[in-house]
């Protein structure tokens, strides 16, 4: 867990980050998210001690980040930037061994550990472990940067708009393999973006911020009903609550009446496009099949509109 | 990885030549005197492989004091204790290199006598520059997104600067080194006129009897050196390339 105490940053007479406090509980996604310049990035470096704070306290498992000798804390926490930053001159094995060899495995399980590692991000052993960086692509390059971040196992993990330098489509794929490697690791995450579509995807709960302040840190979900705060509801935009659909599996909600209606939709579809289907076929209620087209239930647009409501209370 | 000597060859090539031509030309020469009638009275024998030597000599002293003496200002100047200080070493060290040559020489001789000594201190001062700029922006080169993840990651500095900043750095402060050496072969024919040997006395000789065929005794040694030092310093900065490349 990670426990942030009215944290501030001052560069000269211009305040980045203005008393910030946070908790972020274990095995948690907490998306930082705001405009450029806000003090996202400059609060995720305070956590790793990249940025001395001007003032507050971080707590790391209920002690002091200070107590921690400062390289030992950085290798407890992955490490993952939108530039990336391989190392140029390494291989795409050593990049990943870079922790594990500051913490001095032996070779026999540095290397299963690589194996390991790059079959989690999808990539080939034989194939990229001897490459260097400058031959792969944006993609390749990120999954072994998130790999490299994984190596030696840190219960916390920090991503500075990891994903932010890559293709829309790549973006995706990333974002939901991350997801899958999340949902099995159950690191406390820290993801810094200014994406509302990645904050909703991938956020537990997101903290959004403007001109170094905390605006409002609730689940996606919550924004929309207890948010009273302007300049979040200008930020998140008047079409946020649809896009926070797409955090609801059509399946998650289906009810187990007859299901009536001629049109399908698979349980695994979220609920963004279990509308966009109505709308299309101009029907207000769908009948929910499984992966093998037999029918589990069925979802009508009152379903849909009660959702948020619903799981939140 | 299989280290491939090819590029070596042309050094050897060259070297062989750089021999030939010290063992055979003055032969050669006189040889063409006597066929035009050209009397070679005023003409003295020189030892062209001592020649060759002395000149190797100054450039190699002159060479391996400037790389120690510009990385030192280098790494001072790229330190955080001696920030503030940084531009005033730059400003020295091109401060130094802005003085001719020759004036130089004419100002060492009062302090450290005419002979070898003189000639590498002037040499350095020329040298240092290529080495220092070759240091500071090998070093600024490095692109910092990778040293801020190096330090995210728990990486101790020191082992940053050896495993990340140094390798990183090196081609272009190899280029430095490289540089410098080639200044100082040419620079160092100059030592002649202080009395400290080497191919520059071939030159001064033929500007004072005015033949063109020692200048050319004097002029291709000099080129094939500062060739074979070029290929030499080059070939090592491509190891730092090519291990980045090569990728089976």
């Amino acid at each position: 867990m990670i426990r942030l105490e009215s944290i501030r940053k001052d560069y000269g007479s211009m305040t980045a980050v203005k008393d910030l406090s946070l908790e972020i509980p274990a095995g948690e996604i907490c998306v930082l998210l705001g405009l450029s310049g806000c003090g996202k990035s400059t609060t995720l470096r305070m956590i790793n001690k990249l940025i001395p704070p001007s003032s507050g306290h971080i707590y790391i498992n209920g002690k002091d980040a200070d107590e921690y000798p400062v390289e030992k804390l950085r290798q407890s926490m992955g490490y993952v930037v939108q530039s990336i930053g391989l190392f140029p001159h390494f291989t795409v094995a050593e990049n990943i061994a870079t922790v594990p060899r500051l913490l001095k495995w032996d070779n026999a399980r540095l290397d299963r550990r690589i194996r390991e590692m790059l079959m989690m991000v999808g990539l080939d052993y034989d194939t990229y472990s001897k490459k260097y960086p400058n031959e792969l692509s944006g993609g390749e390059a990120q999954r072994v940067g998130v790999a490299r971040a994984l190596a030696a196992d840190p219960p916390i993990l920090l991503m500075d708009e990891p994903f932010g330098a890559v293709d829309p489509l790549s973006r995706k794929h990333l974002q939901n393999e991350f997801l899958k490697i999340q949902r099995e690791l159950k690191k406390t995450v820290i993801f810094v973006t200014h994406d509302v579509e990645e904050a909703i995807k991938l956020g537990d709960k997101i903290a959004i911020m403007n001109c170094g302040e905390l605006q409002e840190y609730d689940t996606p979900e919550g924004l929309i009903i207890r948010c009273k705060n302007q300049f979040v509801k200008d930020f998140l935009g008047s079409e946020y609550a649809i896009r926070v659909l797409a955090r609801f599996s059509a399946g998650g909600i289906a009810h187990e009446r007859d299901a009536k209606s001629e049109v399908c939709v698979p349980a695994s579809e979220n609920l963004q496009v279990a509308l966009s289907v109505m709308i299309e076929r101009g029907s207000s209620s769908l009948t929910v099949t499984s992966q093998d087209g037999t029918s589990v239930g069925s979802i009508s647009i009152g379903d849909i509109v009660d959702v948020l409501r619903n799981t939140e209370n | 990885m299989k280290y491939e000597l090819k590029p070596w060859l042309p050094v050897l090539i060259l070297i062989v030549l750089l021999v030939l031509f010290s063992l055979f030309f003055q032969d050669i020469k006189f040889k063409i005197y006597d066929l035009l009638g050209i009397s070679d009275a005023w003409e003295t024998r020189y030892s062209l492989a001592k020649l060759i030597g002395q000149h190797i000599v100054i450039v190699f002293y002159s060479g391996a004091i400037s790389i120690v003496i510009g990385v030192i200002l280098g790494a001072l100047s790229l330190s955080e204790r001696f920030k503030e200080i940084r531009i005033l070493i730059e400003k020295a060290v091109y401060l130094f290199q802005m003085i001719p040559s020759l004036a130089l020489l004419t100002i060492l001789v009062p302090i450290f006598g005419m002979g070898q000594k003189t000639a590498v201190v002037a040499l350095v001062v020329c040298g240092v520059l290529p080495v220092y700029m070759g240091v500071v922006a090998g070093v600024n080169g490095v692109p910092s997104d990778v040293i801020e993840v190096a330090e995210g990651l728990g990486m101790p500095k020191l082992r940053i600067y050896r495993q990340i900043v140094l390798p990183l750095a090196m081609p272009v402060i190899l280029a430095g080194f490289r540089t410098s050496l080639i200044i100082n072969v040419s620079a160092a024919t100059l030592a002649a006129k202080i009395g400290a040997g080497g191919l520059g006395i071939l030159l001064l000789n033929a500007l004072k009897t005015g033949k063109t065929m020692t200048i050319i005794e004097g002029t291709i040694p000099i080129c094939l050196l500062a060739i074979i030092f070029d290929i030499c310093l080059k070939n090592i900065e491509n190891i730092f390339y090519v291990e980045r490349k090569s990728s089976n």
